[in-house]
Formats: C-alpha cells, structure tokens, sequence
C-alpha cells in the first residue's frame, strides 16, 4: 500500500514536469501522461506484476 | 465513459442522425468488415479474435480527436461536423463491442449468432429497466440533493448514481463502463446535465491523464523495438485502410477536400480499441501476446495522432492543390477599387456595415467556416479561405484592391497577412487594427499603412463625446 502511494506521487511529479515542458514546445499532453507510465513502469521495475483494471 | 454518455443526450442524437447513424454506421461497419476478412484469410487468426481485432480497429481516438477538433474550432466546419459524428456513433459502438466480448468470453462453446441475439436481448432488458425506472429515481434523488444546496450532497449522489448504474450492469452480465455510460446518458436528459458537468469537469481531465498512464504502463519497450517495422507498416496499413474507407462514406454526400479531413482526421486507432483488446485478453478470447502486439499498434497510433492531427490541414491542401478554393474566387476577376476585409468576426462586421452606408464596394475574406456562412448569411460577399497564402491574395486580385482592412484578433495571423499582402503588392493602403501596445511594436518593422490601436480609439472617442456632451432634457 505504501509503495503505492509513493508511485501515483511520483508519477504525478513525472507527468506535471513532462507536460509543463510539453506545453512549451505545443505537444499534446496525452503523450506526456503515456511517457509518464512507461517511466513508471521502467523505474520502479512493475513488469511482471501489472495488471490492468478498469 | 460517463462523462462521454453526459455529452450525448438523445435530443442531440437526433439533430445530428445522418452523421451519427448514417455515416458512423457505415464506416465501422465496411472497416470492420474488410479487416475482418484480412484477418481472418490473411493472417489465419480464429474468427473470435478476428472479430475482436476487425471490431476495435474500427474505431477511431475520441479523447485525441474531439480535444483538437474543439481547442482549435475545427468542430465548426463540415469535416469537424462529420468527424464528430463518426465519433459519437463509435463511442455507442463501444457499448455493444464489449458486451459482446464478455458473451464470446462465458459461452464460448455456442455460434457467433446466438451469442450476438443474447446481447441483444439483454441490452434491450437493461436499457429499459435504466431508462424507465432508473431515470424518476435519478431526477428524484437529484433534485433533492440540489435544493438541499450541499454541495457535497450533489457531488455524492452522482457518485452513488454512477456506481449503482455500474453495479446493476455488471450483475447483468455487462461492464462496468456500460453502466457509468448509460448513468451519463440518462443525466444528460436531465436539467441536472450542466450542473454535472461542470462538476465533474476537473475529474475527468484527470482521470483521462490517469488512463493515459496505464496506456503508457503497458507499452513494453523491448518488443517494440524488436518489432518496430512491423508496427509501423501495420499501422500505416490501418492508416490507410480507414481513410480510403471514411473518405468513401463520406464522398457520397460532401465534396473533395472534407471528406479527405474526415478521412485523415479518424485514420487512427482509438483508446477504446485499447480497452477492447484489454478485456478481450483478460477475457481469454485474445492471445496474450498477440494482444500485447496490437496494444503497441494502438499506442503507436496514439502517440502518432496530437502530431499527425495538426497536419491534416497542410497534406489536404497538398493533395488537392486548393484549386477548390481558388475555383470559387474566379468571379473576382473584374473587380477593381474595392475593399478587402480580412475577417469577420465583431469588428469585421462593423466594418463592412460602415462600408455599405458608404456604398462601397467590398469583399469579405475569412479563414473560419462559421464565419463565411454568418457573412454569406447576412447578403455579404465573402469567400473562405487563408489571406496569408499569396494564393488566395492572387484571386482577391489585391493589386487592383483600393485598400485592406484587416481586423482579425489573432496576433500571429494579422503579422502572416500583412506580410503576405505586402509582399504581393508594395503599394497597397494596408490598414490593420491592433489591441494592445505589444502588438503595435509587433507589426512595426512592417510598411503599414495605418494601424489603428482599439484602446486608443476608445480613449479618444470617449473624450470626444465629454466634449460634445448632450444631457438630455428632463
């Protein structure tokens, strides 16, 4: 639970900084919230236990 | 997905029929279709998962598109207007896809058309029950939780609607989003509708961020690198596939270039084939790793569109030459001395009123297609087209124009025609209107004739009017 909270914070950090500079060069931000979850993925290793909901 | 059922109201469904059933229906139809047929014979996939695959190709990028289409206006012109209706009846298609993968998914033992007359049938159980019942429940608890005037109050009873709506559809045997959509729907009737939406507005923008997230979480960057040429030349396969196909649907009723927008603007694969592929793999109807390959695909596409979307404009009038466009300004050929007026919006249209109290003549030149008809509407000659293309300024035959007025607000446009202007013509009264002080010393270093500054016209007029002041008898 705890690690969690700590990958939507920094996946919120990821993706505001991706966008703010995204938005400067007029790039949509659907790309910047995609690249986002790659990071995530990649950084803190989720491969293996993903599983998706919706 | 409530958010997308909140948009269409049934009222709305029926102004725009033709778009939304003709057209739409025609184009996921045929491209289910024919990519059905490809996947089925070419790529020797099983008729489940050729069927999955046909179903979700055919879908085009809502969230990608419509937030274009909108921010930029585009949603006004012809090709917005079919692309949003294609749009809207492939949100509705979602519905049926994937109540259909969650019977190919329990029975999977029976034929395709059982199943599909099963779905059928308890579509129509459930859409009845929500809308009969569920919509004097919904009003009800509403309208209570409104008058109460806690905000928290309204806030949660949406949230209740939304889950319980999600509930019963999923003990029906459906999804989820099914039930959030049909929710959105039968608030949409409501007088609720705008209430809800500007509540949830924030939520949404970030939920969407959210699922664009998880799409980013599946993207495996090994395989794609492994298998970029194929993605790529599938994709552009699909690409092309859909544009040849809208393009069809849409040529019967439009002309050239707006059904080539349309073509272009939905050639993607949208989110939702995404969801469907997801489902359908969780669902055991879709092999993993194929789903895994056709994830890439959609992403692929996706992260393509915000680029491609803004082009679309730029390949038409590559492909067709604007000879459109030039064609419909030939009978300017034998004007002389008159006045061209860029733009028409509120200035613009005092502008031209002004001119016809003087009796002079003058064409009106727009790049917004709302515009032109409101001009075309009110008895004024005016032409669509951009007036920073030398081409357009050819046809206004601005050599023997007496002036240019431009009164556009649009910095960057105003600075691109009056270059253009003048580099057609040296010699020309250029009279261009500007708001702001920052914008003055914007157009400087160009030879304009006059710039007029709004504020200090104001200024001037306002003191002009203290002097001449006229109290009125009492």
């Amino acid at each position: 639970m705890e690690n969690a909270f700590l990958y939507i914070i920094v996946a919120l950090g990821i993706s505001i900084i991706i966008n703010i500079f995204l938005k400067r060069i007029g790039v949509s931000q659907i790309i910047g919230y995609i690249l986002t979850g790659t990071i995530i993925v990649y950084a803190f290793d989720l491969r293996a236990n993903l599983v998706l909901s919706f | 997905m409530f958010t997308i059922g909140l948009e269409i109201s049934l009222a709305k469904m029926g102004s725009m029929k033709k778009e939304i059933f003709g057209n739409g229906f025609l184009q996921v139809a045929l491209t289910a279709a024919v990519i059905y047929i490809v996947s089925f014979y070419l790529f020797d996939l099983t008729m489940k998962s050729s069927l999955i695959i046909a179903l979700a190709f055919s879908l085009s990028s809502t969230a990608v598109v419509l937030s274009y289409l909108k921010s930029s206006k585009e949603i006004y012109r012809p090709y917005g207007q079919r692309s949003t209706g294609i749009l809207i009846f492939q949100d509705i298609a979602v519905i049926p896809i994937l109540i259909l993968i969650s019977f190919l998914a329990s029975e999977g033992h029976q034929s395709v058309w059982v199943i599909l007359g099963d779905t059928l049938l308890s579509a129509v159980i459930i859409l009845g029950l929500l809308f009969i019942l569920g919509k004097r429940l919904m009003t009800w608890l509403l309208h209570f939780s409104a008058s109460s005037e806690v905000e928290e109050l309204f806030m949660g009873s949406v949230l209740f609607i939304v889950l319980c709506t999600s509930l019963l559809a999923y003990y029906m045997g459906f999804t989820y989003s099914l039930g959030a959509f049909i929710a959105g729907m039968i608030i949409a009737e409501t007088k609720y509708h705008h209430k809800v939406e500007s509540d949830i507005a924030p939520f949404k923008d970030i939920l969407l961020g959210t699922f664009f997230v998880v799409v980013g979480m599946k993207i495996d960057v090994l395989l794609f690198m492994n298998n970029i040429g194929l993605i790529i030349a599938l994709f552009l396969a699909v690409l092309l596939l859909k544009t040849a196909i809208i393009y069809g649907v849409i040529r019967f009723s439009d002309k050239h270039t707006t059904s080539l927008k349309t073509g272009l603007a939905l050639s993607q694969v949208g989110e939702f084939s995404f969801v469907i592929f997801a489902v359908a793999s969780s669902n055991g109807i879709l092999d993993e790793d194929l789903a895994q390959f056709l994830v890439l695909i959609v992403i692929f596409s996706m992260i393509i569109t915000p680029f491609f979307i803004t082009k679309i404009k730029v390949i038409v009038d590559f492909f067709s030459k604007e000879s459109s466009v030039v064609e419909e300004l030939q009978n300017l050929a034998n004007k002389e001395n008159h006045v061209v007026v860029c733009g028409y919006s509120v200035v613009g249209k005092f502008v031209t009123r002004y001119l016809d109290e003087l009796g002079a003549p003058y064409v009106v030149i727009d790049n917004s297609y709302k515009h032109v008809k409101e001009a075309l509407k009110d008895g004024k000659e005016a032409y669509l087209g951009d007036a920073s293309k030398l081409s357009i300024l050819n046809a206004m035959h601005i050599e023997k124009a007496a002036s240019v007025i431009v009164t556009l607000d649009n910095i960057e446009k105003k600075r691109l025609i009056c270059e253009a202007v003048l580099e057609h013509t040296k010699n020309i009264n250029l009279i261009v209107k500007v708001v702001s002080l920052e914008e003055k010393t914007q157009l400087e270093d160009l030879d304009i004739t006059t710039i007029v500054d709004g504020k200090v016209e104001v200024a001037r007029v306002l003191v002009e009017r203290m002097l001449t002041c006229q109290l009125k008898e009492k």
